[in-house]
């Protein structure tokens, strides 16, 4: 058949070749962008994220912290203390019910299958520096209170419980300052920045507050 | 003829562009939330009301999955001695997992078992009469294990920890009452 075909008409028909294909390439290539333009931008973090992560163990930091407040506003008639612990345990409390609830709509469970902190673990143990070393697998985070302390906040009274409330709580929010750190070096989620640039400022100026006041209650 | 070809490629063109720009559309991210529970084998479920009341409840399963209880709820933690029914059902309305063993079990399962435990919202404690050695109950869910190193215990805490299907998800499962031999 192509033998049949004059010199002219050849050229003609790779003419309508090139064409042909480079109205392919420009179609491919604006369909592509089209389509990658029209769907969901940000996807949803998965259950060994940083993200879920960090949603998982400041829910239980949180919580502590709620409980903790809890505790120190039975426990002291002190209208200063009793008002920054209202203040925290609603805070805190309202948080905690942010973070479950992002986990609630990324389809991910309250518990994930690595264990708590996995997600703060630096990725090169070996280069980092033994400020790491309090995050092994599975420990406790940052700040928290042991039971034993817990325990001896419930038993305190007064002056006494105000002092380790303000002493276990400065721990505490400290131990939150580091996790919210943790979080912005490791996502771009713009929510969860958001949290956690709020996390950083209530709690640094509630770290100096407290200091003030164990200050006003040496011994 | 050039001018037909031309018409043509355009149509070609034109069609290809929309069929691609949907072949190229990524799928929206689909997901359905969490605690369905049909993948751990062996959970039973159950339907159970919620009511407050004081004095003591019977309950329809064994350790009890939910029901009325009392109004105060048991902290969670592990316990060396049974905890009464009443308030441990309170702490599965909180979201709490609830651990009971049979006061038998030895102490290298007892301590394997301990090793699955998430530092809140659980309740461990012996039970007296139970239909296995081990069972994990949450609220309105419930599984039989013979041995601490069944591989659907992790599973279960997976699904059911601080599920948001239990009545009152979010609520502490502190400040409430310390049962008998609370150890930690």
């Amino acid at each position: 058949m192509a033998q049949a075909e004059s010199p002219s008409n050849e050229a003609g028909r790779g003419g309508i070749v090139v064409t042909a294909l480079v109205t392919a390439i420009v179609v491919g290539a604006v369909a592509y962008s089209l389509g990658r333009m029209s769907a969901p931008g940000n996807p949803l973090p998965d259950s060994t994220s940083a993200e879920a992560g960090f949603a998982r163990d400041m829910q239980v930091h949180h919580i502590q912290g709620v409980e903790m407040a809890m505790v120190i506003r039975d426990g002291t008639e002190d209208e200063g203390v009793r008002l920054l612990a209202y203040d925290i345990a609603t805070t805190q409390g309202h948080q905690a019910g942010q973070l479950y609830g992002w986990l609630t709509e990324w389809g991910l469970r309250q518990a994930g299958s690595q264990p708590p902190m996995t997600w703060m673990m630096p990725s090169d143990p070996a280069g980092e520096d033994g400020d790491h070393a309090a995050h092994a697998m599975g420990a406790l985070m940052p700040g928290m209170a042991t039971s034993a302390q817990m325990a001896e906040l419930s038993a305190e009274s007064g002056v006494e419980a105000e002092r380790l409330f303000l002493s276990l709580m400065i721990a505490h929010h400290q131990g939150a300052l580091e996790m919210a750190d943790a979080v912005l070096d490791r996502s771009t989620h713009p929510g969860v920045g958001t949290f956690a640039d709020a996390v950083l400022l209530s709690q640094a100026s509630e770290i100096d507050l407290m200091t003030r006041m164990l200050a006003e209650r040496v011994e | 003829m050039k001018r037909r070809l031309t018409k043509v490629g355009a149509a070609v063109a034109g069609v290809s562009l929309v069929v691609a720009a949907y072949v190229f559309t990524p799928d929206f991210a689909s997901y359905s939330p969490g605690s369905t529970g049909a993948e751990i084998e062996g959970v039973e479920t159950f339907t159970n009301g919620t009511g407050h009341v004081t004095g003591t409840v019977t309950y329809a399963q064994t350790p009890p999955a939910g029901g009325e209880h009392n109004p105060i709820w048991l902290n969670c933690g592990i316990y060396s001695e049974p905890v009464a029914n009443v308030y441990g059902v309170h702490a599965l309305e909180h979201g709490a997992v609830w651990v009971t063993y049979d006061p038998a079990l030895s102490p290298t399962e007892l301590e394997a078992l301990r090793v699955h435990l998430p530092s809140s919202y659980v309740v461990l404690s012996p039970f007296s009469g139970l239909p296995a050695p081990i069972v994990l109950t949450a609220w309105n869910v419930q599984l039989r294990v013979d041995s601490a190193a069944d591989e659907r215990i992790p599973m279960f805490f997976e699904e059911y920890w601080r599920s948001q299907n239990v009545p009152e998800p979010g609520a502490l499962c502190s400040g409430g009452i310390d049962g008998p031999g609370r150890v930690s």
